[in-house]
């Protein structure tokens, strides 16, 4: 799976820590590093990196970036979710042609996210963005501060993410590589996650191509009755077909008589 | 006509079968009733025989295959057949009960054989019951008698003096508890319910369940939790463990089950909840219920492979 994760944290220096071992390993991989934190915290964020003789130099040649989200996102503007897609997709370009193998970030997204406006956003940008993410050589590490937010407000972004540190969501719906999918369904669906399951889905529009909605669920490890009359209340008058060689949803689908689903064998 | 009729039919000889079968089927299409039989095979040839060309006008099933499990019986058998046709008075044998039935079925035949006088309390149907009286014990044509407003017989059709069909389903409401050396789990939160789905089928892996098998048992382990924690009091206990080649788990919470249909009748469409229950009784090999002012607990049967399919897969 493509490289993006959700990092709940408590402490920051700890998520400091651990965003300095996700940029060590793109820097081995031939890849542009990105830091992306408020101009305030841009200093403590920068001396914590710097401990790292690695990092420390990436900083002094000027390869390891630190953006500023200050300016951009200040007050209680929103994220365009396309727009922002759109302008990581060219950085990761740039990247590309400056010689790099390709874009690696890591934000302290929290003021992004401050607004009930700003998180809805941010989570449909990230989902966006993971379905953009298995055809572009860019990886993210994004991190959100329990303490702020709540673990609750975190899973939800979770969700969008193939990785996450938390226990909570014990799902994801975000992009997949699977040749005719551009969404995959995984983890486990029941009734612990299933407003969260319901929430995602508000935040995502699933692609119909042809009439169809196909959905990569060959890491789907479960999913209840309720979980797939949500979905296929969702997908509407389009057909729905999950992908998975387990046997467990096309039970459900048949004695249910779903009509409107078909699961097949990947192939 | 009487709206409802549900008789049993005492037989003692493949001609008695008949005699009276027969004639139910022929003229119930000859007043235009739309006509099922489901009975178990080797009666289903018998039946089928003697009504030669007929037969392709009667919906015939295998009982030991569509009633395997007696609470899926209302609903795919009985109830499904008399919605295909909603504005006619319809005509089914149903043969639940039979003698080489395994024992551990009854308590469940007869809950079936009860609740179908609620289920099609308000319809127009006929249901005959056929009951071979020179095989089944003696308790079980009285329970027949309990739970069928009708008898008849070579004698003629009666009245049953003993129908009362409640009385039937407690009778058979028995304790089911489970073994001392079963696995157990107890699921208290929600989230807690995937991580007896894991603890669980990792079990029913050991005792020898295969990946269809499993698959089912996490839908089945799955239902029943969700039920407790929803409608059961908030908790339940879990319990796994083998009898021969059955695998039996067991869900118990402080619920009271008050709708005794829930579970057994088609689903509908628009219906907002009821689906779990129902959805174990189509998955699993038997169910069993007991519930008491106390709390519920269903069992659920799942067939192991045997040795011989075990070779090949």
């Amino acid at each position: 799976m493509h490289d993006h994760v959700c990092w709940g944290y408590r402490d920051p220096d700890d998520f400091r820590d651990h965003a300095g071992e996700f940029l060590v390993d793109g820097l081995a991989l031939g890849q542009r590093p990105q830091y992306v934190v408020t101009s305030q915290d841009a200093p403590s964020a920068l001396a914590r990196l710097r401990r790292d003789p690695r990092l420390d130099r990436a900083v002094r040649d000027g390869v390891l970036r630190v953006t500023a989200i200050d300016s951009a996102y200040a007050g209680e503007a929103a994220v365009d979710p396309d727009a922002q897609v759109d302008w990581y997709v060219a950085a990761t370009r740039d990247a590309v042609e400056a010689g790099f193998a390709g874009l690696r970030v890591v934000g302290e997204a929290t003021p992004l996210v401050g607004t009930a406006g700003q998180f809805d956003a941010f989570a449909r940008y990230e989902h966006l963005m993971d379905r953009r993410m298995p055809g572009v050589p860019f990886a993210a590490l994004c991190g959100y501060d329990l303490t702020v937010l709540g673990e609750p407000a975190v899973a939800q972004i979770a969700v969008m993410h193939p990785f996450t540190n938390l226990d909570r969501p014990g799902f994801r719906l975000c992009g997949s590589s699977l040749p005719g999918c551009s969404v995959a369904l995984g983890g486990e669906l029941d009734l612990a996650n299933a407003d969260l399951f319901a929430a995602a889905l508000d935040r995502t529009e699933l692609p119909v191509v042809d009439g169809t909605i196909t959905l990569d669920c060959t890491g789907l490890e479960f999913i209840d009755h309720r979980a797939l009359m949500t979905l296929a209340e969702r997908a509407g008058d389009a057909t729905l077909v999950l992908l998975t060689p387990r046997s467990g949803p096309a039970r459900v689908v048949d004695l249910l008589g779903l009509r409107s689903v078909r699961v097949e064998r990947p192939a | 006509m009487t709206r409802f009729a549900h008789p049993a039919w005492f037989y003692t000889s493949d001609e008695d079968y008949l005699a009276a079968l027969v004639p139910f089927i022929t003229d119930g299409l000859a007043a235009g009733d739309p006509v099922a039989a489901a009975v178990p095979t080797p009666r289903l040839d018998l039946l089928r025989d003697a009504l030669g060309g007929t037969a392709r006008e009667v919906y015939l099933q295998d009982m030991a295959v569509v009633g395997a499990n007696p609470g899926r019986i209302l609903s795919s058998v009985l109830t499904e057949f008399a919605d295909r046709h909603p504005d006619r008075h319809v005509r089914i044998v149903g043969e639940p009960v039979w003698g080489a039935r395994d024992s551990a079925d009854y308590p469940a035949c007869v809950r079936h054989e009860a609740l179908t006088n609620l289920a099609f309390a308000d319809r127009h149907a006929t249901i005959l019951c056929p009951y071979d009286v020179a095989v089944l014990p003696p308790h079980v044509l009285a329970d027949a008698r309990v739970t069928h407003p009708e008898i008849w017989s070579t004698a003629g059709r009666d009245a049953s003096d003993h129908y009362a069909p409640d009385q039937a389903i407690s009778k058979y409401n028995l304790p089911i508890p489970h073994p001392a050396h079963a696995t157990t789990f107890t699921v208290t939160t929600p989230a807690g319910v995937r991580a007896a789905r894991t603890a669980i089928t990792r079990a029913a892996a050991a005792a020898g369940l295969d990946t269809a098998g499993r698959a089912d048992l996490e839908i089945i382990v799955t239902e029943l939790a969700t039920n407790s924690l929803t409608h059961g009091g908030g908790h339940c206990e879990i319990a796994l463990w083998t009898e021969n080649a059955l695998l039996l788990c067991s869900v118990s919470d402080a619920g009271r089950f008050t709708n005794p249909l829930a579970g057994t009748t088609p689903l509908t469409a628009g219906q907002p909840s009821g689906r779990g229950l129902w959805l174990v009784h189509h998955l699993a090999h038997l169910v069993r219920v007991h519930t008491t002012e106390q709390g519920t607990t269903i069992r659920a049967y799942l067939e192991l492979p045997t040795a011989s399919q075990d070779q090949a897969e």
